[in-house]
């Protein structure tokens, strides 16, 4: 097969963003680094999020209890058990990700509207407990985390935690560009299109949905484990609802079932952030805003937009 | 302390039934659930707090502060309801999560250099009412008093006038109502403005028995989501029950085991009734179509 301009183009770009984001922390500043790797996290995140959402259309929001449960467990199994970071890392991601497979459960019976309420009851519970769990979490005023153990590297721990964190994105890129490609990702396809059609086609909605959200819990439990030693700090106010509306605006503004969706719409989030952040009112209502507008316009996001002007760039939903 | 915790949770509660009965409004009618009811109703409480510290009486504050939710209710028909009046429900949720952070941004810009929490004044004095040994705050017996009396208005105005029938109407069947003459985008209008009256209407009733403040539409929201959703998402006489139970639920519960846990009473309610009884008390059973 010939293959298209602008997909060689988008595929150029994506090489071209991965070898600048590589060679970024040699270029700027300490503080642009950690900006960098917020970003990198949140990238994770909305990829988490649109896989759900986006690829299988559930419509739950749970994502953000699921990083809070990955960053907790992973602090305090460094903090009070003194495991080692490499070990308490994996395993907070797995805790996420065995409570993602509990959440998928109420989604085998409940769709749209309810799903989305009974998910943000769940991520706001969550919220509370840390808040209110004082002797286990400090409650609100949350508690320090140290850098991850880098065995001697001879970087700044700051650039060793970027790294680790854009081999992450890697990884759960690679993996979540097969899955969807796959039959795994044709059968979320037809749970979100048309779900009652799915068992007559011989999709078991059952391991399907608790795949999905596994996968899911599990990327956002790393990504949560990330930020936390990223940010050196962990507290209850970055699992809030406000973090649930940014990484919705991530995947709505982006584009729903799309990679490079998350990509875009975590990339303009994490800057539009990063210019208000002094003006608090101001940049709630922008992102209000931005979000309307996105669904009144745009409602396949950028990435729907990129791919009605170049139909070659659509994902494929097969190995080529 | 059983009955003045009953006596707090009726009232408090028909304030949440009044809202549930906003939101509930607005998903019977319009097919939409409105997230930004919660933000309807802190926008109230605050233009009624700066009525009243600029001189206008409660009343007078009330329907001007009801007023102006009024308004917010149509813009929002108008500016976030009918463009996406074809799209899905996913949209419509995210349209007015959009919709519920732009105004608390604008309302978090407004306060300035307040500080985040203002008071608003009392209407009456504090000292509480004693009936038969049950302690009765004179401020509640008020509010509960007013909501209840709101909710009866409210459910006569449907049930009797043409235009309530043409309310019933359109949330039966839309393409039928308009194959009979009715005009439904402005019906649609109608509904959006008297969902967020009445969540208006709670906001500057409640305003006076607590602090007043950006975020204060958040816990109100999962409040009144708990007593709808206990209710059955369209019941407009099961929103009402439902937030008496709510409140009556969530003052007990801060009353016997400790006020951390008023905060997760309606989370509780929420989970609970859609895992076991999704369509609540008195809501219709959904039904799945291809």
């Amino acid at each position: 097969m010939i293959m298209a301009r602008p997909e060689r183009v988008l595929r150029y770009a994506a090489v071209a963003g991965v070898a600048v984001l590589a060679v970024a922390p040699w270029m700027v500043s300490l503080y642009k680094v950690h900006v960098l790797n917020i970003l990198i996290i949140n990238i994770i995140l909305a990829t988490s999020l649109n896989l759900v959402m986006g690829y299988a259309g559930q419509f739950a929001k749970a994502n953000v209890a699921f990083m809070g449960l990955g960053a907790y467990t992973m602090g305090l199994l460094v903090t009070r058990a003194d495991w080692s970071f490499w070990i308490a890392w994996p395993a907070g991601a797995l805790l996420a990700a065995a409570v993602g497979t509990l959440v998928a459960l109420p989604a085998l019976r409940l769709r749209g509207l309810y799903l989305a309420i009974i998910t943000i009851s769940f991520v706001l519970i969550v919220h509370w407990s840390f808040l209110h769990a004082r002797f286990l979490t400090g409650g609100a005023s949350g508690f320090s985390v140290p850098h991850p153990n880098y065995f001697g590297l001879p970087i700044p721990n700051i650039q060793a935690t970027y790294y680790l964190s854009l081999l992450t994105l890697l990884g759960a890129m690679w993996i979540v560009r097969n899955l969807v490609a796959s039959g795994f990702g044709r059968s979320l396809l037809c749970l979100a299109e048309q779900e009652l059609v799915a068992p007559a086609l011989g999709i078991n909605v059952f391991t399907t949905k608790i795949a999905v959200f596994a996968l899911s819990g599990l990327l956002a439990g790393l990504a949560g484990g990330l930020h936390a030693v990223t940010l050196q700090f962990i507290d209850p106010q970055n699992f809030w609802l406000l973090q649930l509306v940014v990484q919705l605006c991530m995947v709505a503004l982006g584009g729903v079932a799309s990679l490079l969706g998350s990509v875009l719409g975590a990339s303009i989030m994490i800057l539009l952030i990063e210019v208000l952040r002094a003006f608090k009112g101001l940049w709630e209502f922008a992102i209000g805003a931005i979000l309307l507008l996105t669904i009144v316009f745009f409602p396949r996001g950028i990435a729907g937009l990129v791919e009605h002007l170049f139909p070659s760039l659509r994902e494929r939903r097969h190995r080529p | 302390m059983f009955f003045d915790l009953l006596a707090s949770g009726i009232a408090l509660g028909s304030i949440y039934g009044l809202v549930a009965l906003g939101m509930v409004v607005v998903y019977k009618g319009a097919r939409a659930v409105n997230f930004a009811h919660g933000e309807i109703f802190a926008t109230a409480a605050f233009v009624g707090y700066l009525l009243t510290a600029n001189g206008i009486g409660y009343w007078g504050a009330l329907t001007l502060a009801v007023l102006v939710t009024t308004i917010l209710g149509i813009l929002i028909e108008r500016g976030a309801y009918r463009p996406l009046a074809n799209a899905s429900d996913l949209a419509l949720i995210i349209a007015t999560i959009a919709v519920s952070f732009m105004i608390k941004g604008v309302v978090r810009t407004s306060y300035g250099t307040r500080g985040d929490f203002v008071a608003y004044p009392p209407i009456f004095s504090f000292d509480p009412l004693i009936i038969q040994g049950v302690f009765i705050q004179r401020q509640h017996l008020v509010l509960g008093g007013v909501a209840v009396v709101c909710m009866v208005l409210f459910g006569l105005f449907f049930a009797l006038t043409r235009h309530g029938k043409m309310m019933q109407a359109v949330s039966e069947d839309k393409e039928a109502a308009a194959l009979v003459g009715i005009n439904v985008r402005l019906v649609f209008l109608w509904i959006w403005a008297l969902g967020s009256l009445l969540g208006g209407l709670a906001g500057v009733l409640m305003a006076p028995i607590i602090l007043v403040y950006p975020d204060m539409g958040l816990s109100i929201l999962v409040k009144s989501f708990a007593a709808a959703v206990l209710g059955g998402f369209d019941s407009l006489a099961g929103a009402v029950i439902g937030g008496l139970l709510m409140g009556i639920f969530e003052q007990m519960l801060s009353g016997y085991a400790g006020t951390m846990f008023q905060d997760i009473a309606g989370f509780a309610v929420i989970i609970l009734v859609l895992l076991v009884r999704p369509s609540g008390l008195f809501g219709s059973k959904e039904q799945t179509r291809v």
